[in-house]
């Protein structure tokens, strides 16, 4: 590797959208840099220049560790892309990490990609992306236990009572699942696009249950009244079965970013 | 319903409320998603062990991962399709392979360590090419610490040496 003068910069790109943000909302950067609107071709490439020697290789590649570092890039790429998003405007945000040796790169990306680019930004006109996830605890339904074992001894009787409780448990997991995947359907008949993000197991938020259905829906804002309508009937629905519904959202288009011959499948 | 993020009422979001507070929700959007620019680039997120960050992120700092909700991509079927993680999966696969050959020995009463030394070897063969090395003159030391519990190869190879 080479070396590289202390005050050497690179190109962070966060977004590619038709016009540039109006100055009022204006948001600073990852590194906390100005962030330039480049015009070329009809687009607009957001992008900022930021410092080599934190945003550089292989330097970069250690602060992506460091989760507070992590959490501030994060959201101030994200503030930029939003920035860039306005009533009309639509904008392809662009993943973190993108960087670009210089200024240049980013302008010839534009002109090379003009078309592909303008397909996506159209794809996007007029439509927010909006997450729901559902969390439910399936073990909480009917863990009933029935008394009819008592004429057997209490060994076989502990083993049939343990046997009932993992096929009541079994179904409910099913039950759930099949819950998470008719709701996506329903949702997914209110979007013009739809993804499943990873349920993971995980998102271990405290007493948040299991997620069920982690959901992005790419909706027509013309249409968020009865989405947004049929969430909440979903959730005043299930209220009692411990079964909780979040929307999150407005989002960028994250989910929808694609752009045919410059997306990696 | 829990509603996060600005208001839904306005979807222009620039002008709405704050962005939406969850780390969680923000970072599985940022890293995974979002438009991949292939071509003239510097350093994409891509370029980077993605798989190898986030563990060690978690890892270090699980707490605050836990507080926001941020081990989704343990399991997470993009970053578990990377190559350079294929090696590391091939052994945990032949590991727990191994390890179920041990149980069902156990189990029939069977001779473990029969079964261990066939599978081990098999497993150092396929193991990853960094550890080759290693592994492979860890392979000889054992082969060469089991080999007084099979007298009869031992006669032949015994044999063979006094013919040299």
């Amino acid at each position: 590797m080479t070396e590289t003068a202390p005050d050497a910069t690179c190109v962070w790109l966060y977004a590619v959208t038709r016009d540039a943000p109006p100055p009022e909302k204006a948001v600073p950067g990852v590194a906390g840099e100005k962030v330039d609107a480049l015009q070329e071709a009809g687009l607009t490439a957001l992008a900022g220049a930021v410092p080599e020697r934190e945003f550089g290789q292989p330097a970069v590649r250690h602060n992506l560790e460091n989760l507070d570092w992590l959490a501030a890039v994060a959201r101030a790429h994200d503030a930029v892309v939003r920035s860039a998003i306005g009533a009309e405007a639509a904008a392809v945000p662009v993943r973190l990490v993108t960087l670009f040796s210089e200024e240049r790169s980013v302008r010839s990306l534009l002109r090379e990609r003009g078309a592909d680019f303008e397909a996506a930004l159209r794809h996007l006109d007029g439509r927010t992306e909006w997450g729901v996830k559902v969390f439910g605890d399936p073990t909480a339904s009917g863990e009933s236990e029935s008394d009819d074992t008592d004429e057997v001894n209490p060994g076989t009787a502990y083993l049939l009572r343990r046997r009932a409780a993992r096929a009541e448990r079994e179904r409910a997991v099913r039950a759930a699942t099949d819950y998470g995947d008719r709701l996506h359907a329903r949702l997914a008949r209110l979007s013009v696009a739809d993804r499943q993000h990873a349920l993971g197991g995980a998102v271990a938020r405290e007493g948040a249950g299991t997620l069920l259905l982690n959901g992005a829906y790419l909706v027509d804002d013309r249409s968020f009244a009865a989405f947004r309508d049929a969430v909440e009937t979903v959730d005043a629905e299930t209220g009692d079965a411990g079964v909780r519904v979040e929307l999150t959202g407005p989002w960028p288009p994250y989910s929808f970013a694609s752009v045919p011959g410059l997306t990696d499948a | 319903m829990t509603v996060t993020g600005g208001s839904p009422g306005n979807n222009a979001m620039g002008a709405s409320g704050p962005a939406p507070a969850n780390l969680g929700d923000i970072l599985e959007r940022v890293l995974d998603k979002g438009l991949v620019i292939a071509g003239d680039i510097r350093v994409n997120l891509l370029d980077i062990e993605l798989l190898t960050v986030k563990l060690r992120l978690v890892i270090a700092s699980l707490e605050t991962a836990r507080e926001v909700g941020i081990d989704w991509w343990e399991r997470d079927p993009w970053l578990q399709g990377r190559e350079d993680d294929g090696d590391r999966r091939h052994e945990l696969e032949a590991e727990n392979r191994r390890l179920r050959q041990r149980v069902a020995s156990l189990e029939s009463g069977e001779d473990v360590a029969a079964v261990e030394s066939g599978d081990e070897r098999a497993s150092l063969e396929s193991g990853a090419e960094g550890a080759a090395k290693g592994a492979r003159r860890g392979g000889r030391e054992l082969e060469s610490a089991r080999r007084p519990s099979n007298p009869r190869r031992d006669d032949a190879e015994r044999r063979r040496d006094d013919g040299d």
